[in-house]
């Protein structure tokens, strides 16, 4: 949101004649975080009402939901949690190298995150292929004689980890946009709060998979 | 020197920079007072279209048995109404409209914190609208299943419920970046000095209603998006035949939804507390209490949900939570109906059309808000619900409440948007007849709707036929007494006299600038070590000069 | 640039991030071996993954979230939401318990 125009900070004068600064809403480097920190919270509530929906059927139909969360690919969902995991570091190696004065480090480490994120969707499309392949996906015939728990499962899971996936993808875009940004200087060390935010968002991201991978994957 | 100075009328920051086209140029503009004009225009065509909807349906009931529509185009009719007036009207009203419009004013900011992202919300509303307006005409044409959307109905219907899904979250999410600009411009770009409570309540209002479309709309977000992929994957969540279950799609619904009617008041409440003490020429009375209460509404409100549920099957046990939280709502409310009399209290009031509006409120509202009480008492819903009655207890609170305290706004800061003066005479005459109109087309249904008369019913008994024709005549005398009072409106706009920068003798910034104000509000931001609303022997105490920087020689 | 920001962050150092790097490792490798270490029910394993989880989500928005350096503005909002959330879940739990069962009132 910020233009790099260095102006001289706006001075009003109380009654007392104390100087006070008047914030430049151009140029607010606390306000553009504490916006993004707004727009996280409501992504909060986006996947804590899934949870809540999660937590609400896992209540109702516990066998079926053991049952299920025993027939995924742990193997698989424990190296995306780490890969997950190696991403947000990467991402925050980035901004500590920008806001040190490495343009060039910082970018690597993003080429890093964007990597890691590629790598983060392949194995959930590997995942996803062989579960569709069994025949299990949302209003498949063999989902649907199944058990109801069984159903909702796999209706739950294949939304929630969609719905992940879908901010992965974002998360890709936006780190490409940020690149060019870093590239074309509109981002630099001491104007970042784009960086900072894209960090945080992808931070966000991790977050929301270290609740999502133990309750699909490790409740049977 | 007011002549001097440019208004936002005649100069614009767009997001590219300038252009000769008049057009681009308030479509593409990141000033807040022209983003809060467009809101407010589309706004209104909207209502309009609502209110038409309104009509045609309150002309279908005026006899029994089907007269010249069908049942399923009422079904439709009452969604269409539904939706238009809650997602495209009642939820950004206020806050979008003349909230964008006064937030920076009465912050002494020049801005809100994200210009740009607020153009985005409106073009995120304006594509929400068209998208709910294009499934009118594809297809099996509008949604019938009201604007709650309850599965397994919605799931099942042929309906294009999938559109109106879809532009309910874009809307959604048009409300979320408001909100989310709101709050941060309140914490940011207040003007020095201006601690949290030296803020005019109506930003109180906002505040409260921003930290709900924040926390609340993406709840309803979601769950929106949970029917549109069991419509088109069948993921099975909200459906009973593969274990889903619709009274959770309710408890999400509700989520939101309860809260967005505290959206909806907050700020009305706020305006109510800015033209209360202008008028009675008093600081108001209690003004932390009514900040606080504010605070405390949004707060109690997030937890009272479930009593739209009393009969949907929700445990006996959360029926009296959800009852015993709902009682208490009213305590907040009632702090902030017991500071504006007291306000009133030994003033000499000016009835002025916007505080006639207000005191008429004050009449409405309490009928809405004391009905509230009556059906969130368990065993008394469990007879009422889904009644008119609960039809009128709504369109009291809302109608009688926020669009009554919405039109006092409008006449209120009429001079400060325009920087003319509508017709004293004519807007007072506006008033009357909108207030007897309303109390015809609503008072009867709370007695239809204790007698049995169910809600979204196409056809009625016999016995009911009475309180329907005064209804009906009701809404026509209510249409027109809209039509008054906007021709009034508009006369004032085209031909009117201008008003100057402060018509009303008020206090706070907005009225410190001239009318209509320039780009960037302000040319001095002034230190605020006062409160708002000081009046001394019925003039305001302080004075001030903000159109132009304090140092630059005037012009 | 705003002057009275940007200079009030701690000064960055990649060690922190380094060091919770470490620590979340561990954390998911406790979260993975639990269920093939010891057999538990439910409730228990719910309580332990949910119990690593949360240290994890601390870990996160502590550092590299930087709330543990931010303003207490940053901190208090998120405490609001925490504890709105937890009325939330306990408002849809009393449901989600006494619905259709024999312990609701008035059965």
């Amino acid at each position: 949101m910020s233009n790099t125009v260095s102006t001289e900070p706006e001075i009003i004068y109380d009654k007392q004649g104390n100087p006070h600064e008047v914030v430049d809403f151009n140029n607010d480097y606390e306000g553009a975080k504490l916006g993004f920190w707004l727009f996280l919270f409501t992504e909060i509530m986006i996947f804590g009402a899934m949870f809540l929906v999660f937590g609400f059927y896992l209540f109702q139909n516990t066998p079926e939901f053991m049952q299920s969360s025993g027939e995924l690919n742990r193997v698989l969902g424990g190296t995306n949690t780490f890969i997950l995991l190696l991403s947000a570091l990467c991402m925050g190696l980035s901004l500590v190298k920008l806001r040190n004065g490495q343009p060039n480090t910082s970018k690597k480490f993003i080429w890093a995150t964007i990597v890691l994120a590629t790598i983060f969707l392949v194995i959930k499309y590997i995942e996803w292929s062989h579960e569709i392949h069994l025949g299990i996906y949302p209003g498949s015939p063999t989902l649907n004689e199944m058990e109801n728990g069984t159903k909702l499962f796999f209706g739950l899971y294949f939304t929630m980890t969609g719905l992940h996936g879908l901010h992965i993808i974002i998360g890709i875009g936006v780190m490409f946009w940020v690149l060019a940004l870093i590239n074309s200087g509109k981002i630099t060390s001491t104007d970042f709060v784009v960086l900072e935010n894209t960090a945080l968002y992808w931070d966000l991201v991790h977050l929301v998979w270290v609740f999502v991978f133990p309750i699909f994957y490790l409740i049977y | 020197m007011n002549n001097v100075q440019k208004s936002f009328y005649d100069e614009t920051h767009t997001i590219f920079g300038h252009h000769k086209n008049k057009i681009l140029q308030w479509i593409f503009s990141i000033d807040h007072k022209r983003i809060s004009l467009m809101y407010l225009f589309v706004m209104l065509a909207f209502f309009a279209v609502a209110v038409i909807v309104a009509l045609i349906m309150r002309l279908e009931l005026f006899s029994p048995g089907q007269d010249f529509i069908d049942p399923n185009t009422y079904n439709q009719a009452f969604t269409l109404h539904g939706v238009i007036m809650i997602f495209l009207f009642i939820v950004p009203g206020i806050p979008a409209a003349l909230g964008n419009f006064l937030l920076p004013l009465q912050l002494g900011a020049r801005d809100v914190s994200f210009p740009k992202l607020n153009l985005l919300s409106w073009w995120l509303y304006v594509f929400g609208a068209l998208l709910a307006v294009a499934s009118l005409f594809i297809g099996d044409g509008f949604a019938d299943t009201g604007w709650t959307f309850y599965a397994p109905y919605s799931v099942k219907t042929g309906t294009n419920v999938v559109w109106a899904l879809s532009a309910a979250f874009i809307l959604g999410f048009a409300s979320i970046l408001t909100g989310i600009n709101f709050v941060a411009t309140i914490h940011r770009l207040r003007a020095p000095g201006m601690g949290f409570f030296k803020m005019p309540l109506f930003v109180w209002g906002l505040y409260a209603t921003s930290w709900i479309q924040i926390l609340a709309t993406p709840v309803v977000g979601i769950s929106l998006i949970m029917v549109i992929l069991e419509r088109t994957l069948g993921i099975g969540i909200f459906d009973p035949t593969k274990g889903g279950d619709p009274v959770l799609l309710e408890h999400m619904f509700w989520i939101y939804s309860h809260p967005a009617v505290y959206l909806m008041i907050l700020p009305a409440f706020g305006i109510a507390s800015e033209i209360v003490p202008t008028f009675c020429r008093k600081p108001i009375f209690g003004y932390h209490a009514i900040a606080i209460s504010s605070a405390m509404i949004a707060g109690v409100g997030y937890l009272v949900w479930g009593h739209h549920m009393y009969t949907s099957g929700e445990s006996e046990m959360i029926k009296l939570i959800f009852s015993a939280l709902t009682f208490f709502v009213a305590v907040p409310t009632g702090v902030k109906f017991f500071d504006w009399i007291a306000t009133m209290y030994k003033a000499s009031i000016d009835f002025k059309t916007p505080m006639l509006w207000t005191v008429g409120t004050f009449v409405t509202f309490i009928i809405g808000g004391l009905t509230g009480l009556i059906v969130a008492s368990v065993g008394v819903d469990v007879y009422l619900h889904d009644t008119y009655f609960v039809v009128a207890h709504f369109h009291y609170a809302i109608l009688g409440g926020v669009v009554f305290l919405m039109f006092a706004g409008f006449h209120y800061w009429f001079p400060k948007i325009t920087g003319k003066m509508y017709d004293e005479k004519h807007a007072s005459r506006a008033f009357y007849v909108i207030f007897v109109g309303f109390n015809m087309l609503w008072f009867p249904m709370f007695l239809a709707g204790m007698f049995g008369m169910p809600r979204r019913y196409f056809d009625y008994l016999p016995e009911f036929e009475i309180y329907h024709k005064v209804a009906t005549m009701g809404s026509w005398l209510f249409a027109l007494g809209l039509i008054y009072m906007f021709a009034t409106l508009y006369r004032g706009w085209r031909y009117g006299e201008k008003a100057g920068a402060n018509p009303w003798n008020a206090t706070t910034l907005e009225w410190q600038i001239p009318s209509p104000p320039q780009l960037e509000n302000f040319g001095t931001i002034p230190y605020v070590d006062f409160m708002p609303y000081e009046y001394k022997d019925g003039e305001p105490v302080h004075h001030f000069d903000l159109a132009v920087k304090e140092d630059s020689p005037h012009e | 640039m705003n002057t009275n920001s940007n200079q009030e962050l701690h000064p960055v150092k990649s060690s922190v991030y380094i060091n919770v790097f470490y620590l979340l490792i561990g954390l998911t490798i406790l979260t993975l071996a639990q269920p093939m270490v010891i057999d538990l029910d439910l409730g228990s394993t719910l309580i332990v993954q949910l119990g690593i989880a949360f240290t994890k989500a601390i870990l996160i928005v502590a550092y590299y979230m930087h709330i543990k350096s931010s303003s207490s503005l940053f901190k208090k909002l998120i405490y609001t939401t925490v504890v709105l959330w937890i009325v939330l879940y306990t408002l849809m739990a009393i449901d989600t318990y006494y619905r259709y069962t024999p312990n609701d009132l008035f059965r």
